[in-house]
């Protein structure tokens, strides 16, 4: 997916890697599969530093470019409500689309636009009951704004996998129902207080593979 | 009396010859507004809430509440900057040196979302902790990425931008930046407000592309002929109306 400003973190040896690449299994399961015939990734992610982890999405991209994925039918609703939207933080997959609600109970207009490198747009003014929707073709994250009310923020996280888990207070994630194979764990900050990091993960059916993840200033 | 008066008219001379210098013989100048653009059909909003609004104003510790309106009319932290037409993005204007250093107290209260700071590649920052403890400065922002280490109370760091972007100056104690400096591709650059303007003077002749940028609202781009001997003026935007729009037209 090549966000800007991502690392390699190189705590599995080339050795060890080119092993992994030998697995039979490697790019041969379809991107999306039943929990039965899956694995799960877990682990913990953890950074230097006072304070909590700012919020964070662990996700799963193929080191195949070219692997087929599945994408969520489901079109994800983002309603903006007393001003905010709800949910204020949204992960989909790239190919997903996003019906953007106004659901105030005024007539109170809004103005949603991002200028995001992911994904620019305006979706012009529009009414309480009225929603625009729109489809993310590319991955990264995609800053939403209201053109009309100050303090409107929000965050859409395009994953290139539907494969993410949101990390809880303690760091913990977990990713089911991933195909086996080999793939890239790789972390998103809302708010970048550390460089993103990427480690690859084998994936073997019924099995979780536990990857922890350590956040560095340099 | 008469002294004073005498000197007060000469500060006041010297102020208008100031303000009103144009560039020197063979040079050219340039004076941008900047505007902060409503969407169309939008009136220049203040930042007046309506009475509906009243309850939610805790959430923001004061000021307008949740329904509080961009202000268009005096809207700040809109960067202006401008580089030769068809460089390359760090390429500086014939004889521009970098600007002079920029100092940036770094207090208790994160600051970084309220105010932005401009500077060009090749400025020096200087990191000056104004707080009681020490406290690590650092960042993570593609281009200028930095660890400055910790630094005591009353103590200095420096750092030399990089690359051209947004930096944002975090430290260990806080998820909030410390500061947010844009850095453009040369010295040329200034942070102002809506309606603000902002002079570069002594510009070698020639094509220049003039950029804006918001944190917020995107920016925009033009191009202008400087002539040799002349100031010229132009206006540049921010807003939302040059965006891609996904709505029914």
């Amino acid at each position: 997916m090549g966000f800007s400003g991502s690392r390699i973190v190189e705590s599995i040896s080339l050795p060890a890697l080119l092993l992994l690449c030998l697995v039979p299994a490697c790019g041969a399961a379809p991107a999306t599969q039943p929990a039965a015939a899956a694995g799960a990734v877990a682990g913990r992610v953890t950074s230097p530093g006072e304070i909590p982890l700012s919020e964070m999405v662990v996700y799963l991209e193929s080191p195949e470019p070219n692997r087929p994925i599945d994408v969520p039918a489901e079109t994800v609703k983002v309603s903006q409500k007393g001003a905010r939207f709800a949910p204020a933080i949204v992960i989909i997959c790239v190919g997903q689309s996003i019906d953007f609600l106004n659901d105030e109970d005024r007539l109170i207009e809004h103005n949603v636009f991002s200028n995001s490198a992911a994904k620019r747009f305006d979706l012009g003014l529009y009414k309480p009951g009225e929603s625009r929707v729109v489809r993310f073709d590319k991955a990264g994250a995609v800053f939403l704004y209201c053109s009309i009310h100050r303090h409107m923020d929000g965050v859409v996280f395009v994953s290139p996998t539907p494969f993410t888990s949101r990390v809880d207070k303690d760091g913990r994630y977990k990713i089911e129902g991933v195909p086996p194979g080999i793939w890239l764990v790789k972390t998103w900050q809302r708010r970048r207080r550390f460089p993103e990091v990427s480690m690859p993960v084998l994936v073997q059916l019924g099995a979780t593979a536990t990857t922890d993840l350590e956040l560095h200033r340099k | 009396m008469t002294r004073r008066y005498g000197i007060l008219f000469g500060l006041a001379m010297a102020l208008l010859t100031g303000c009103q210098a144009g560039p020197h013989p063979g040079l050219a100048a340039l004076k941008v507004t900047a505007r902060a653009e409503p969407k169309q059909g939008v009136p220049m909003q203040s930042s007046e809430v309506g009475v509906y609004d009243r309850p939610a104003s805790s959430h923001y510790g004061g000021g307008g509440g949740a329904f509080e309106k961009v202000d268009y009319a005096s809207l700040a932290n809109i960067v202006v900057w401008i580089q030769p037409a068809g460089a390359t993005p760090t390429t500086m204007p014939a004889g521009a040196p970098p600007g002079p250093p920029v100092r940036i107290d770094v207090g208790d209260k994160p600051s970084g979302d309220d105010k932005v700071i401009g500077a060009g590649v090749g400025q020096q920052l200087i990191f000056v902790n104004r707080t009681a403890r020490a406290m690590t400065i650092y960042s993570v922002s593609d281009g200028n990425d930095f660890d400055l280490g910790r630094v005591p109370p009353g103590g200095e760091r420096n750092y030399v931008v990089h690359s051209p972007g947004l930096i944002e100056v975090l430290t260990d104690s806080s998820d909030q930046p410390l500061a947010r400096v844009y850095a453009a591709p040369n010295s040329h650059v200034a942070v102002t407000h809506s309606g603000g303007e902002v002079t570069f003077n002594d510009l070698p002749p020639g094509q220049y592309r003039v950029l804006s940028w918001h944190p917020r609202l995107p920016g925009s781009e033009a191009t202008v002929d400087l002539r040799p001997n002349q100031v010229q003026s132009m206006t540049i935007t921010v807003g939302v109306n040059a965006l891609p729009k996904e709505y029914p037209k």
